[in-house]
C-alpha cells in the first residue's frame, strides 16, 4: 500500500506553521520524523488533506540544557524536530541519563535516527518509553498556534491511547523536564518479544519516592502512593513488594491486544522491582525469564 | 550523470534533487512518493528492496546523510538536497566488494537474499562508527541487527559476518 494523496507544506518558520494550522486545522497531520506518520499513511489510517514538515524549522531543532522550568528554575527543553537519537547521544541524554536509558528501548537505530522526541509524544501510544518519563519527571509540553502559546503539564497532557491535549490549530513545540541536583532516576522494561512492553520510571530525592509507568493502562500514569506503599513494608524489600503490587494494580484489560491482563501484571511487578532496587541501591534480584 | 524520469507530472508534483551514490537524481515526485520508490523507480536502483511499509522489518534501509533510515517512512521530498546511499553504492571506490560484503559471502550472511540489502546498509553505519572509535560487543551488535528482520532466520551468519568486518577493519586500520 501506498499513502493517499496529500498537499505538501514545508513552513521555515513555527509563525507559518501556524497559520497553515490555523488555516487547516483538522484536516492537517504533522510530520516530523514521520515515524508512526507515514505508516499510518502507507496503511492508509489517516489520510489528511495536508501533510505540515516542520523539520526545514531551525527553531525547532534546538536542544536547550539551560531553559527555564517552572517547579526547579532550571530544565531541559528539546524542540519538536530534536531525533530521538540526537538526544540519546547528545546533551539532553547527557542531562537527564534516564532519559537516554528510555531512548535506548524507543524502535530501532534506523527508526530512531529520523524520529523525534516530540513525535512520540504528540503519539501517545499507550506503550511507548518516552511519555512515561515525560510523566516520571514531571515534564511539560509547549503548544504553540497563530494566538500564542501554553504550557500543558505532562499529568493533563495525554488523554486517552494516541488521544493528547494537543487542539487542531496547535503545534507542539517543545517537550521540557525539570533537571534538579541529587535525584536518582532509573528506566526499567520488560516485555515479551518487544511486544507487551511494560516500562516503569522510578526516581528517589531525599527518600520521596516516584514510580511512573507506561504499557499498563490507556495512558502513561503515576502511582500516586508509591512512598506511603513502600512505608509501609516492614523491610525494603517488603516496602518494593508494596509498590510493585500498586503498580500491577493499575493494569487495566484491553491495553492492546499483545498479552493478557495477568501477565502484563507480573511483567509490570517484575519492571517496578528492578526500578526501584535500582533508585534505593540495592541489588538486583534474580528475576523468572 | 544526471536524469530526469517520469511520466507526465501529477498534480503538485514537484522536483526533487537527491545525490544517489555520487549521482544526482532529479526526478518530478508527487509529495506522496516515498523514497523507496523513487529509488527503485526513478533511479531505477532496485537493489532496494520494499516489504512491510511500516518500518518492521528494515529490507528498505538506506543511508540518509550517512544514518540508516526506512526509506519506506520517508517521503522522497524529505530527501531533497540530501545524499542517499543505497546497496549499490556500498562497494569500494575501486569497484570491489566491501568488507563486509566479503563477509556476508565468506559467513554465509544470507540465505534467500531479500533482506541483505538492508542488512549491509545497516552493517555498513556500524562499521562507520567503529572506525570514529565505537566499540561493540557481540551483545551490542545483535541489539544493533535487532532492527531488521531476516524471515529465513539467518542471523547467526549475519552476525558472525559483521563480527568479522569489525575485526578486520580494525586490523586495517592498525596495520
Amino acid at each position: 500500500m501506498r499513502p493517499p494523496p496529500f498537499d505538501y507544506l514545508q513552513p521555515t518558520t513555527v509563525a507559518e506553521a501556524c497559520a497553515e494550522l490555523a488555516r487547516h486545522g483538522g484536516r492537517c497531520a504533522v510530520l516530523a520524523g514521520g515515524q508512526s506518520l507515514v505508516a499510518q499513511l502507507n496503511a492508509r489510517l489517516v489520510r489528511p488533506g495536508f501533510v505540515l514538515d516542520i523539520t526545514r524549522i531551525p527553531e525547532l531543532k534546538s536542544v536547550d540544557t539551560t531553559a527555564a522550568h517552572p517547579t526547579t528554575g532550571t530544565g531541559l527543553r528539546i524542540g519538536a524536530a530534536v531525533t530521538q537519537r540526537e538526544a540519546q547521544l547528545g546533551l539532553a541524554g547527557e542531562t537527564v541519563p534516564v532519559l537516554r536509558e528510555a531512548l535506548e528501548r524507543v524502535g530501532h537505530v534506523p527508526t530512531r535516527n529520523r524520529g523525534t522526541v516530540g513525535g512520540s509524544i504528540a503519539f501517545a501510544d499507550p506503550a511507548a518509553e518516552l511519555p512515561a518519563v515525560l510523566v516520571a519527571l514531571g515534564g511539560t509540553v509547549a503548544l504553540r498556534s497563530a494566538s500564542g502559546e501554553r504550557t500543558v503539564p505532562a499529568g493533563e497532557f495525554f488523554l486517552g491511547p494516541f488521544r493528547t491535549a494537543i487542539r487542531p490549530d496547535e503545534l507542539l513545540v517543545s517537550v521540557s523536564v525539570p533537571v534538579p541536583a541529587g535525584q536518582v532516576w532509573a528506566f526499567e522494561q520488560r516485555h515479551f518479544r518487544r511486544h507487551a512492553k511494560v516500562s516503569v520510571v522510578a526516581g528517589r530525592l531525599d527518600g520521596e519516592l516516584t514510580v511512573a509507568a507506561a504499557g499498563v493502562t490507556d495512558t502513561p500514569v503515576l502511582l500516586a502512593d508509591a512512598a506511603d506503599r513502600f512505608a509501609s513494608g516492614a523491610s525494603p524489600g517488603d516496602g518494593i513488594a508494596a509498590v510493585a503490587d500498586g503498580v500491577a494494580a493499575l493494569v487495566t484489560p484491553n491495553a492492546d491486544h499483545y498479552g493478557s491482563p495477568a501477565y502484563r501484571r507480573r511483567l509490570a511487578a517484575a519492571a517496578t522491582g528492578a526500578a526501584l532496587r535500582r533508585v534505593l541501591g540495592l541489588a538486583p534480584e534474580t528475576e523468572a525469564a | 550523470m544526471s536524469t530526469m524520469n517520469g511520466s507526465s507530472p501529477k498534480p503538485g508534483a514537484r522536483a526533487v534533487t537527491v545525490t544517489v551514490n555520487g549521482d544526482l537524481v532529479v526526478a518530478l515526485v508527487e509529495p506522496r512518493t516515498l523514497l523507496v520508490d523513487f529509488l527503485r523507480q526513478k533511479a531505477q536502483l532496485t537493489g532496494t528492496h520494499t516489504g512491510c511499509h511500516q518500518g518492521w522489518c528494515g529490507a528498505c534501509t538506506v543511508l540518509l546523510d550517512g544514518c540508516s533510515t526506512r526509506s519506506c517512512l520517508t517521503f522522497a521530498v524529505q530527501a531533497d538536497s540530501s545524499e542517499v546511499t543505497t546497496i549499490e553504492g556500498i562497494e569500494d571506490a575501486d569497484g570491489e566488494l566491501s568488507i563486509l560484503q566479503r563477509a556476508f559471502i565468506e559467513h554465509s550472511g544470507f540465505q534467500c537474499g531479500f533482506c541483505t540489502p538492508g542488512f549491509v546498509v545497516l552493517g555498513t553505519e556500524i562499521l562507520a562508527e567503529a572506525r570514529a572509535g565505537t566499540e561493540f560487543s557481540r551483545d551490542d551488535l545483535q541489539r544493533r541487527l535487532a532492527a531488521n528482520i531476516c524471515r529465513c532466520t539467518g542471523y547467526r551468519g549475519i552476525l558472525d559476518a559483521l563480527e568479522h568486518a569489525l575485526a578486520e577493519q580494525a586490523a586495517e586500520v592498525t596495520r
